[in-house]
């Protein structure tokens, strides 16, 4: 609470992606379907993009924690040898496969989201008499997607990795202050064109101001000031200005 | 069948839905044009027709306005093919959206209404707080009720307006959740 007083722009992860989202991120990069997915070989991913959070200065909610404990009791009982100790087998399968129910449905929410978006999008272009707030969007046939965190943070984690070689000696994130960090971006987004993302990351910068601009980038995506698509699943990462957006995907 | 509407009642129909500034719903047209002596008598079903038949014809002549079913009643709207000249028109260029987790949460709560915070949170994994308080002021959802059960929670659903902003005639009009599993399971 302290640090959220002391730096306005601290930001917290589960307030625009939870903890099954990340959970979702990393099931679907298995390319199996989620029911499939043996949850206890992806601990080691999960508690992993946790760490890497926790370096970058992101504080995630209570609740990532939970799921991370979860994760951790069904690998350690995948790895018991369990004759001897019959810890109630089912109670242990009904655990998992009530995580994986979770995960199924909240996967099912997210689609039914993007689909009311769309649903929005096309209701905005029809307009009625005295109408004061409309919508609508650009219509252009690229099939875009837009990014969730852990995408950004993927991405964010190889701009880290390609830096530990040169970085000497560290130099406090309050050199960078997040405030500055984001005016910057915001400027380079106003001039209409959509940055891509590792353009936002100047070469040779030291650690501070590259997280500095990352967690800047994180909030304006929060506040809606700016949106990021990715052409297609692997695709370059591209920042928009949040009133000038590519078409939604479906 | 009934007849083919008179070009009168259309006319007259057409009119009205002009002139009103929200949906207005089948009922209260067919008891205005009695009251106005379109008609001798509220006929819904007379009316029903006549709405169905003035969009046909609004198509065949290639009118820029068309008539739409939004929250159970009828409105007149420009072609979604013209979007570009009100846009041009009222200066707009600026898209307002909702967020995707603002989203996430009117999905659940227009699917499972009425619906608890508590319900909402457990599919989503985490406080909807934040959301439904954004939605609430919207007025795209509101308090239904409250639930029997211990600390007698409140219930929440969606309103007219969640259905006019997303181009919907009625809740059902929804796609069905085992849409979403197909496409799932594809």
């Amino acid at each position: 609470m302290d640090s959220e007083a002391a730096d306005p722009f601290h930001v917290r992860v589960g307030e625009f992606e939870g903890a099954l989202d990340l959970l979702l991120h990393l099931v679907r990069r298995h390319e199996v379907p989620i029911e499939d997915v043996p949850l206890a070989e992806i601990t080691a991913e999960y508690v992993q993009t946790l760490e890497f959070l926790a370096t970058i200065d992101l504080e995630p909610a209570a609740e990532f924690l939970e799921v991370a404990a979860t994760l951790l009791r069904l690998k350690a009982r995948s790895l018991l040898p369990r004759p001897e100790a019959p810890e109630d087998p089912l109670a242990a399968a009904a655990e998992e496969s009530a995580l994986l129910q979770q995960l199924v449905e909240h996967q099912v929410v997210r689609m039914a989201a993007r689909r009311l978006r769309h649903r929005e999008a096309r209701a905005a272009a029809v307009w009625f008499r005295g109408e004061p707030e409309p919508g609508g969007v650009e219509a252009t046939e690229e099939e875009v997607v837009e990014v969730d965190l852990f995408a950004l943070v993927t991405a964010f984690k190889s701009v880290l990795a390609g830096l530990e070689e040169s970085a000497t000696f560290e130099i406090s994130r309050e050199d960078y202050p997040v405030a500055a960090s984001r005016d910057e971006i915001c400027a380079r987004v106003a001039g209409g064109q959509p940055v891509p993302f590792l353009d936002l990351f100047e070469r040779g910068a030291p650690r501070g101001k590259l997280i500095s601009t990352f967690l800047a980038l994180l909030e304006l995506i929060r506040s809606a000031e700016v949106r990021a698509f990715q052409d297609g699943p692997f695709g370059t990462i591209l920042i928009f200005p949040a009133d000038d957006v590519p078409p939604d995907e479906d | 069948m009934a007849p083919l509407p008179d070009a009168k009642l259309m006319a007259a129909i057409e009119a009205a839905l002009y002139a009103a500034d929200q949906p207005v719903d089948p009922e209260r047209l067919a008891e205005v044009l009695a009251k106005a002596r379109v008609t001798a008598v509220a006929d819904v079903a007379a009316v029903q027709a006549a709405c169905l038949h003035l969009e046909d014809r609004l198509r065949e002549v290639g009118s820029g306005l068309q008539v739409f079913e939004i929250a159970g009643g009828y409105r007149l709207g420009t072609r979604p093919a013209l979007d570009d000249v009100i846009r041009v028109l009222r200066h707009v260029e600026r898209p307002s959206r909702l967020s995707i987790p603002v989203l996430e949460t009117l999905a659940i709560v227009a699917y499972r209404q009425p619906a608890t915070t508590a319900e909402v949170q457990a599919i989503r994994g985490r406080d909807p707080g934040a959301s439904l308080r954004r939605l609430r002021d919207m007025r795209l959802v509101r308090v239904t009720g409250r639930r029997r059960t211990v600390g007698r929670p409140f219930t929440y659903g969606t309103t007219d307006k969640f259905l006019e902003l997303f181009g919907l005639r009625d809740l059902e009009e929804l796609p069905a959740p085992e849409e979403f599993q197909e496409l799932l399971e594809a």
